[in-house]
């Protein structure tokens, strides 16, 4: 599993594949106001980004990989960035 | 090469010449249904084989036929001419396609887009398909988007752009793609944005393998390059080069933002222009009119009015210009065709297409292709020669078909050529009186050239039996009427023994007609300028009786001359000074012997509708400036 | 040695089939361009196993599957077109006796040949050894004949002993969880006919199958079941008295959403080889509900997918059903449950709806 709750805050760990997507929205429908967690993340699938982008969790730590940090996580930030289009 | 691809290569190029023999016997002999059968069973087969590889939009369009010809079979559908086009078409797109298989290995890219075309042509008419679509530097609505949030990543790089979307079916998890991580591979990546192709719903009717993304970005690594990565996903994904044609960044930017718009409305813009020039021309006399009365008003409205003019001619050319489209497209199917009939025919030809490049207004790209097909299977059947007898006349056994587009200042000649036998005068003057088309001593009176141009005539058919290729022998005139209703006319040129030469020669524009306003008696009429070869003004004594007309000298050749005044049913009017409008009758000149000449105007040409219609010689009506509408004449028919 | 007779009237599809087929050492492979032709060689040859492409021209492979059922009965494996058309045709065929399918190679598949080529040659080895009852398909005809277009379920008795397991029905039901490949369709149509519009409880199907054909499936079901039947494209609420197939070319998982239960489609799971997935549909529901709320049925098809999973149901507290060898066209999956200890109850075809009845009677 690369999706896990602990200490309340939701894990994304590792390469996250696409059944993790069901997994992820589980725990954010489970408890709302849940935090995720991307700073062990390799990769995440699609579907699973499209679950942070539809439900906007607040992250709780960036991930390391570039091309996560440069295009997915300004989707992520509720703080930063409204809903719609994500400037770039 | 791939053993089984090399199989179906065979196999294919045996099943397309098999479904394409029995469809031209059905054409011969309408419901026959041996024949039925053994195209069915041919495209069935050929149906099957093309699912093996990744040819699908074949495989599309095969299905169709096979149904059609199942239809047939059940005696459900009937057969007629436009069917069997429709399928032959298709054989011809898939026998196009398998040589792309073995050359490239793959479809063109526009496989879907033509497959779908020809579906159409299943469900309805041939003009449900709609017209080709413009293949012009149009440039989609969203690179232009993107360019407008990317500004800054635009400015900044250094080389060429090329621009990315990509909006994955909302089934693609199902099929295992990420789009993210493809996206990822795309090299040099300068911008990415990931959106949702819909609003997110609520969280808990969240469908999560449901996928509503759009992602579009640059990347600053070559075509190939991004097309490589994103082929595999098809036409989900679409990519555009954004070429930089100047160092100055913001002019590269500037470039490029132009967009697709609707053919109609380019249709009405044109109309409005056209309609504005007429305008413009009302006010030169009204200017005119006011330096007369004015003198100080005079030369500031001319100065105005010649402003307004350079706008207006800017305006025009600029509309013309968006019309333009390359006439390559519009006869890409010549050459398999002409490999096709060739074939058919036993003769073996080498065909070039020179030009393919010139622009020309769509309006007449729309219309080239059926006359210049009618053209190239008359060339094939009639020109050239089968190998025997070209290598006893001792020429190559390969013929030489030439097809070239050339520019000559407003005008578009395309030119057809063949090395074959060439047309006999002697013997079309024969067959002429025999079809009864001129008398025996009309026939005698005509030069061996103005002979050869009796081909165009209707009922005019060279070939003793109707030919499986070129038809039924109303070809020629139809080409004819078909170049002529587009503004254009044809010539032929030949020498027996060295071959023929068709040319057509075709306005590029088909918007404003430049006229020549001339009287005859008390009646205006409007002659197109591109009709007339010159204009001069001679004494009578010049004239001299010929038979039972007129004619004169000029420029060191007998012009037949008639008077337009008795052309439209009035009588002639005695004149020293005689003003002429020369007109090309075919190759031949004619005067025509009119009361005065007027003024020239730019103006659109309506077609006749009505009575007029029926009217020979008139090629339709002009609105002049003061409101005037006068007749446009066709001269040619108007003498013929 | 296995004797195959591909019948195909493209020649390039003749090959290709013989030379998958001619690479395996136990394959004896004969070929025929057309149904006539088939017919002519069926007992010179003698195949123990034919290959069919439903579309050719003169006898098609309908009229020719229903001489070969006739004159020689013989397993037969259709090579079908993934098309809504061809689903309909080789559900027919099933119904009229032909084993199972395999796709008809399409696309881009001649790159994927070698991938291809192991799934065929499984599925076509399993399908000369299933069983074939002459009588199935006379009763199948008889029941076609005399119902009409909508059949009338049978009220199903069970014969002989009732529960030999300690398991009762829960207070709010049970969901049902069906797995099955090989032979499914005519098994499928045999058991959820005989259920009537009474029955309590929702029913998952997991039945391998391509997508183009789950949905022609749900549709056939729909018409002959008292019980509605449908195809779950998208994420449905699972309601008591409703069938849900899952939809081929992925697998069928149970959700929940608040205090909903919720069935969807999720893209196929790469570690697992046949979809949808029977052991990913009980592992999911597994997730979601209460073992003793579970009931699995696994039934005829070749592989052992469902076993591992309704071995752990079992275990846990959830009750299994196997379909029994004897009625089984290819007692793989099933097998496997019974093999593993995972079969709380063992029973043909004919009375697994009665059981479920059975089981779901209150009392």
């Amino acid at each position: 599993m690369s999706v896990r709750v602990a200490d309340g805050i939701i894990l994304l760990e590792g390469r996250c594949r696409i059944e993790e997507a069901e997994t992820l929205l589980g725990y954010l429908l489970e408890v709302p106001g849940r935090r995720v967690d991307l700073s062990a993340c390799e990769t995440l699938h699609s579907a699973v980004v499209q679950i942070m982008m539809a439900t906007r969790p607040v992250m709780a730590s960036k991930p390391v990989d570039p091309f996560l940090c440069a295009y997915v996580v300004p989707l992520l930030e509720t703080e930063r960035s409204p809903s719609g289009p994500v400037p770039l | 090469m791939d053993e089984l691809l090399a199989q179906f290569l065979i196999e294919a190029r045996e099943l397309v010449p098999e479904a394409l023999a029995a469809l031209e016997g059905l054409r011969q002999e309408p419901g026959d249904a041996g024949r039925i059968d053994a195209a069915f069973r041919a495209i069935h087969t050929l149906k099957g084989s093309v699912a093996l590889f990744d040819m699908a939009p074949a495989g599309r369009i095969l299905h169709a036929a096979e149904d059609l010809l199942e239809g047939a079979r059940a005696n459900r559908v009937r057969l007629d001419l436009a069917p069997i086009a429709t399928l032959v078409a298709c054989l011809d797109r898939v026998d196009a396609w398998v040589d792309a298989m073995e050359t490239e290995g793959r479809l063109p890219h526009d496989a879907g887009t033509v497959a779908a075309r020809l579906l159409l042509r299943f469900g309805g008419s041939e003009e449900d398909a709609g017209p080709e679509p413009i293949t012009s530097q149009a440039v989609p609505d969203w690179v232009t988007a993107i360019l407008d949030r990317e500004a800054a990543s635009v400015k900044g790089a250094a080389g060429d752009l090329v621009a990315f979307r990509y909006t994955p079916d909302a089934a693609c998890f199902f099929r295992g793609d990420d789009p993210l991580a493809l996206v990822a591979a795309i090299p040099e990546t300068l911008a990415l944005a990931i959106r949702p192709r819909d609003p997110w719903p609520e969280a808990d009717v969240l469908d999560p393998f449901h996928c509503n993304l759009v992602l579009e970005g640059l990347s600053a690594a070559p075509m190939t390059a991004v097309q490589a990565v994103l082929r595999v996903v098809g036409e989900q994904a679409a990519v555009f080069a954004m070429p930089r044609q100047m160092d100055e960044v913001g002019v590269a930017y500037d470039a490029v933002r132009t967009f697709r718009i609707d053919e109609r409305r380019i249709d009405s813009l044109v109309d409005h222009v056209g309609e504005l020039v007429v305008i413009g021309n009302s006010l030169a006399s009204i200017v005119a009119n006011a330096a007369q009365s004015d003198t100080g008003l005079g030369p500031r409205l001319r100065a105005f009015q010649t402003e307004l003019d350079r706008g207006i001619l800017a305006m025009q050319r600029s509309v013309i210009a968006v019309r333009l489209v390359p006439v390559g497209p519009a006869v890409r199917r010549l050459p398999r065709l002409v490999r096709d009939i060739a074939d058919t025919l036993g003769k073996d030809v080498a065909f070039v297409i020179e030009g393919e490049a010139i622009e020309v207004d769509k309006a007449i790209a729309d219309i080239l292709f059926e006359p210049l097909l009618h053209l190239v299977r008359n060339a094939l059947d009639h020109g050239i020669e089968a190998p025997e007898r070209r290598i006893a006349a001792g020429k190559p056994a390969q013929g030489r078909l030439r097809l070239r587009f050339a520019r000559s200042g407003e005008q578009l000649h395309v030119s057809l050529k063949d090395d074959g036998a060439g047309i006999d005068p002697a013997r079309i003057r024969a067959i002429a009186v025999e079809r009864g088309i001129v008398t025996g001593e009309g026939s005698a009176l005509l030069d061996d050239r103005s002979a050869t141009h009796l081909i165009f005539s209707p009922g005019f058919s060279t070939c003793d039996q109707v030919s499986d290729v070129s038809g039924r022998g109303v070809g020629m005139d139809a080409v004819r009427r078909a170049v002529e209703a587009a503004g254009g006319r044809i010539e032929v040129e030949s020498a027996i023994g060295a071959g023929s030469t068709m040319l057509l020669v075709l306005p590029l524009s088909a918007i404003t007609t430049r006229l020549l306003v001339v009287a005859a008696g008390e009646d205006r009429y409007a002659i197109p300028f591109d009709r007339i070869a010159e204009t001069a003004t001679v004494s009578a004594e010049q004239i001299v009786p010929v038979g039972g007309g007129e004619a004169l000298v000029l420029r060191d050749a007998t012009v037949p001359l008639l008077h337009l005044s008795e052309l439209v049913g009035r009588g002639r009017a005695p004149s020293e000074r005689v003003r002429l409008v020369v007109t090309h009758m075919n190759t031949e000149r004619i005067a025509l012997a009119i009361d005065a000449f007027g003024e020239r105007v730019d103006s659109m040409v309506r077609p006749v509708s009505g009575l007029l219609a029926t009217v020979p010689g008139i090629a339709g009506t002009t609105l002049m400036s003061n409101g005037e509408v006068l007749l446009v004449l066709d001269p040619e028919r108007l003498i013929g | 040695m296995t004797r195959l007779l591909i019948v195909d009237d493209s020649p390039l599809m003749r090959r290709l089939l013989s030379d998958i087929f001619g690479q395996q050492e136990d394959f004896v492979v004969a070929t025929a361009r057309s149904g006539e032709e088939a017919i002519a060689v069926l007992t010179e040859f003698a195949p123990d196993v034919v290959t069919l492409d439903i579309h050719m021209p003169g006898m098609d492979g309908l009229q020719c599957l229903d001489r070969i059922m006739l004159e020689r009965p013989t397993p037969v494996v259709m090579v079908s077109a993934l098309t809504a058309e061809g689903a309909e045709e080789t559900l027919e065929a099933m119904s009229l006796g032909a084993v199972d399918f395999v796709p008809k190679p399409g696309g881009a598949i001649s790159l994927e040949i070698d991938a291809l080529a192991p799934l065929l040659v499984e599925k076509v080895r399993a399908a000369a050894r299933a069983r074939l009852s002459r009588t199935a398909r006379l009763a199948e005809r008889v029941r076609l004949q005399s119902a009409g277009t909508r059949r009338r379920p049978k009220p199903a008795r069970t014969r002989g002993r009732v529960m030999p397991v300690e398991w009762a029905a829960p207070e709010d039901g049970a969901i049902v969880l069906i797995g099955t490949s090989t032979g499914g369709p005519p098994a499928l149509d045999a058991v959820l006919t005989a259920l009537p519009a009474t029955f309590p409880w929702p029913i998952l199907v997991a039945q391998h199958m391509p997508a183009s054909f789950t949905g022609q499936l749900a549709r056939r079901l729909d018409r002959a079941c008292a019980l509605a039947v449908g195809e779950v494209a998208k994420p449905t609420p699972i309601e008591p008295g409703h069938i849900y197939i899952g939809r081929g070319d992925a697998d069928l998982i149970v959700t929940r959403r608040g205090a909903r239960l919720v069935a969807m489609p999720a893209p196929e799971d790469p570690d697992r080889l046949w979809h949808p997935s029977a052991d990913r549909l009980v592992e999911s529901a597994l997730g979601v509900v209460a073992p003793e709320r579970l009931v699995g049925v696994l039934m005829t098809g070749m592989g052992d997918d469902g076993a591992e999973l309704m071995t752990e149901l079992h275990a846990r507290g959830g009750l299994t059903i196997a379909e029994a060898e004897e009625s089984a066209v290819v007692w793989g999956m099933p097998g496997a449950l019974v093999e593993r200890g995972g079969a709380a109850m063992i029973l043909p075809r004919d009375r697994i709806a009665g059981a479920l009845l059975e089981l779901a009677r209150p009392r």
